[in-house]
């Protein structure tokens, strides 16, 4: 006989971790619902502290319904050491089994996000610590051979204490054979995007996990090499707060991204997005079919004639280029692309805010999108360094543009730089080579390279994001090897006479025109871009497309041919134009 | 008749198919749309699946039948789903009127207390599903951690035995009848309480939470050379080298102080919290799901 009610309903058998309906969150202590908290995908609802998930759960939240097939096999850990700590290895491993339910500690197989498929690969912390043994490596190694094969995008999830002790040197190797499973990856031009979860440290990070193209973790994910407490007894001192997050990771140039948890399967998608895999229809799509896919816009196309351009005092127009108002590459980013997906990081020491970049799509082509920035309160250009980069600046952009490179994204860069910051630190992390290196390598880029300066050209600091198929200029920009007040003051003994030395100079859009420099001139709305970021924002997206239209059709040869011709015509006799004298300019004082 | 729809759409939910048992149900609602039943299972699966519409189910359910109490539970479960917390707690207050042996209501209940702050309340509720549920250590756990977040350590200690009593394997409990013991001076008790998590904890290098544990016993008791020993010994098992500075403290403590720098107390102390409490968050932070 029962006495139930109707609306009594029986609920499924609940897992141990179920028993109770409460969690306490170990950061604010706060008792949790956990339906509600299930709701609001394992993140505290009262302090946004990330919960570790389980990896069903996990695969769950980031793939697409029932799209995850297992293709882990039947893979089991070996003892190849026969090792003995206080219990055999092998009774460990069948601990391990029971507790977490996985065979292995890892698994991998095929999937969807948002429709766009992928191979994955994941470690499971709760099988002894997600640690590095010989099948984990196995998995991670199929993932990246099978990703190979089918030139799928490869997503690797790692939460992992590092290399498995009771596997020994074999579980070293590990490192190796998943970072050479990587290698091919990169070589063939195969998305690989590593999602470090909570936490990823030792001989993970130090291998497959921070090789990704694209490095991605959740808020407060703790990540790093050797672990803190190793660290604080080695060097005697306390760390500092913060230290090891995913925040500190970014702040230090390691990641490209933190995403909280409810964007990440969107963030992921994104990514997915930006790189069509050959064989869907954008990644199959020919180059003409690429240049019809770019939008016509109502923006003024670039003027090629120096005669057309307006003559302007060149002091009025470096303050013109210098406004606090003057649109940013952030600025154009929003209004010109349809998305736009911000990369951080040099991934060698620091994120520099004075350089941004990232994915950008304009119609059906996905480039990487690069530039100096500024800001239009002093807060903002405090915290971008007033545009002046530091090394790490100039390493981040040349690593987007390997990264371009590597996909066969065309590369456009917005300059905006009073100059590259002068400062010790930037000398003792090598300033100059950085910027050396960037004009090197933007001079072999097998991809399209073009670049407006959008506000001040500033010497060395600009071109190492201007040695460009297309270099273009807007109105009241000025490009210069120095500034008006720098020259004034070394050249003409006083400060006082920048405007003349910004004419003398030939710094303005116009005389650089006439000199070759630049290809064309963007032009800017009555006033200046600041008066009307929008017209501002049409015209420069129109350059952009315009030079897009030019150079998608050619051939990586002859690219580079005329990019090397382009630079290799300034200052050679035979083809350098000299302008005549400016009015007054012998007369001294 | 709707029998038939609503065991197909329980059967589902029993074996954990949410989403073919809230399609069942919801298409069978159509037909028959004050069904109980089906209220109840579409309410249920619906809350299992995270959607919106839980509440709305359980609503017409209690509209129907006010006195019925899984219905009021349900209602509850799928407010406190929406963090609705105290509308929550008066469809739980509803239930418990109706069901007062009711054991998960008694424990929803109450957190939602806890939660609004009526910290007697919610122990007073979370003991008596204690005494229904003996087998239920969650309920248990809770009842600790509100304690000891209320600074009562004395009634923490009091669950954290009794939890050791029903389930002798549970580290966490372990961990808490030692530290609890500790924190109250009862250190022979504290003492025996580290002795046996050494010996029970399976975890590879677990052992030195439990030496930093007797650590800490003995230096309260001045056993200095013991506090040293025990200190040799977690040395052994610490790959970061933290009890360094414990064998430095002890034996300065000793032997008198050497040209070493030798770590205050307080550092000591803090070494020692943070490794108990690492060891604690080793065992008790939950998997969300």
């Amino acid at each position: 006989m029962s006495s139930r009610s109707p609306s009594e309903v029986t609920a499924p058998a609940r897992t141990a971790a179920e028993e109770s309906q409460w969690v306490k969150c170990p950061r604010c202590e706060a008792f949790i619902y956990r339906k509600r908290l299930k709701r609001g995908l394992g993140v505290c609802p009262e302090c946004n502290y990330h919960f570790r998930l389980a990896l069903s759960e996990r695969l769950a939240q980031l793939l697409d319904e029932d799209s995850f097939e297992d293709l882990t096999g039947d893979d089991e850990p070996v003892d190849v050491l026969s090792f003995v700590d206080s219990k055999p290895y092998p009774v460990r491993l069948e601990q391990a089994q029971r507790k977490s339910g996985s065979r292995i500690g890892a698994l991998w197989g095929t999937g969807a996000i948002e429709g766009s498929p992928i191979v994955l690969a994941a470690l499971d912390f709760g099988f002894i610590g997600g640690s590095l043994g010989a099948a984990a490596g196995n998995a991670i190694t199929r993932a990246a051979e099978h990703a190979l094969e089918t030139r799928t995008p490869l997503l690797v999830l790692s939460a992992s204490g590092g290399a498995r002790m009771q596997e020994g040197c074999i579980a070293l190797m590990q490192l190796a054979k998943t970072s050479q499973a990587v290698a091919r990856l990169h070589e063939e031009g195969i998305l690989y995007i590593s999602l470090l979860l909570d936490p990823t440290y030792g001989g993970v990070t130090a291998s497959f996990a921070t090789l990704g193209d694209l490095l991605v973790a959740e808020p407060g994910v703790y990540i790093g090499f050797a672990g803190p407490k190793v660290i604080e007894q080695t060097i005697r001192a306390t760390l500092p707060e913060g230290f090891q997050t995913s925040e500190f990771l970014l702040a230090h140039g390691m990641l490209d991204l933190v995403e909280p948890r409810e964007g990440l399967r969107r963030a992921l998608h994104r990514a997915l997005e930006f790189h069509p895999a050959p064989g869907r229809p954008r990644g199959s799509a020919t180059p003409a079919e690429v240049v019809d896919s770019l939008p016509q816009t109502d923006g003024r196309a670039p003027e090629r004639d120096h005669a057309m351009l307006p003559e302007r005092p060149p002091w009025e127009i470096v303050q013109l280029a210098r406004h606090m108002e003057r649109p940013t590459t952030l600025d154009y980013a929003g209004h010109i692309f349809e998305d736009f997906q911000e990369l951080q990081g040099d991934r060698l020491y620091s994120e520099d805010r004075a350089i941004v970049g990232g994915f950008a799509r304009l119609g059906g082509l996905t480039l990487m999108l690069i530039g100096h920035q500024k800001g239009h309160t002093t807060g903002e250009l405090l915290e971008r360094n007033f545009g002046m980069p530091q090394p790490e600046g100039y390493r981040k952009a040349l690593r987007l543009m390997r990264h371009a490179a590597k996909f066969g994204m065309p590369v456009v860069t917005l300059v905006d730089c009073p100059g590259a910051y002068p400062g010790i630190g930037a000398e003792e992390r090598g300033q100059a080579i950085a910027i050396a290196q960037s004009i090197m390598e933007m001079s072999r880029l097998p991809v399209p390279l073009i670049t407006i300066v959008t506000g001040e050209g500033g010497s060395g600091g600009a071109l190492a994001l201007a040695a460009a198929d297309r270099v273009l200029m807007l109105e009241n920009a000025y490009y210069s090897v120095i500034s008006p007040e720098g020259c004034s003051t070394i050249l003409f003994g006083d400060a006082a006479a920048a405007p003349r030395a910004a004419a003398a100079l030939r710094i303005t859009a116009r005389d650089l025109l006439q000199l070759g420099i630049v290809d064309g001139v963007v032009p800017e709305p009555e006033g200046g871009a600041h008066a009307d970021p929008l017209v501002a924002a049409e015209n420069v997206g129109a350059a952009i497309a315009g030079g897009l239209r030019e150079l998608l059709g050619n051939d990586r040869e002859a690219l580079l041919a005329r990019r090397y011709d382009r630079f290799r015509a300034f200052g050679d006799p035979e083809r350098q134009l000299v302008l005549p004298p400016l009015e007054g300019a012998h007369e001294p004082g | 008749m709707t029998e038939q729809p609503a065991s197909r759409a329980r059967a589902h939910f029993q074996a954990g198919e949410f989403r073919q048992s809230r399609d069942a149900a919801v298409a069978a609602l159509a037909q028959h749309p004050d069904d109980p039943a089906l209220l109840a299972v579409a309410g249920s699966s619906s809350l299992e699946l995270d959607a919106d519409d839980a509440a709305d189910y359980f609503g017409r359910l209690v509209d129907l039948d006010p006195g019925d109490a899984a219905a009021w539970r349900g209602l509850g479960g799928a407010l406190l789903s929406r963090g609705l917390v105290v509308d929550a707690a008066t469809a739980f207050r509803r239930a418990l009127e109706l069901a007062p042996d009711d054991v998960q209501t008694l424990i929803d209940l109450g957190h939602t207390a806890f939660a609004r702050g009526q910290a007697d309340e919610a122990l007073a509720h979370l003991h008596r599903a204690a005494q229904q549920d003996p087998d239920n250590l969650g309920v248990l756990r809770s009842v600790l951690e509100m304690q000891r977040r209320l600074g009562r350590a004395d009634e923490a200690l009091v669950t954290a035995r009794e939890m050791t009593l029903r389930r002798p394997g549970d580290i966490a409990a372990a961990i808490d009848a030692a530290e609890l013991s500790l924190d109250l001076g009862r250190l022979d008790d504290a003492a025996d309480g580290f002795q046996r998590l050494r010996a029970m904890d399976p975890e590879p290098g677990h052992e030195l939470y439990a030496y930093h544990g007797l650590v800490a016993v003995e230096m309260r008791r001045g056993e200095w050379r013991r506090a040293l020993d025990y200190s040799i010994d977690a040395a052994r098992a610490d790959r970061s080298g933290a009890t360094t500075d414990l064998i430095a403290y002890a034996a300065a403590q000793l032997f008198g102080a050497s040209e070493r720098p030798t770590p205050t107390r307080e550092e000591i102390d803090q070494i020692i919290a943070s490794s108990l409490h690492e060891h604690r968050l080793l065992h008790v932070e939950p998997l969300a799901f």
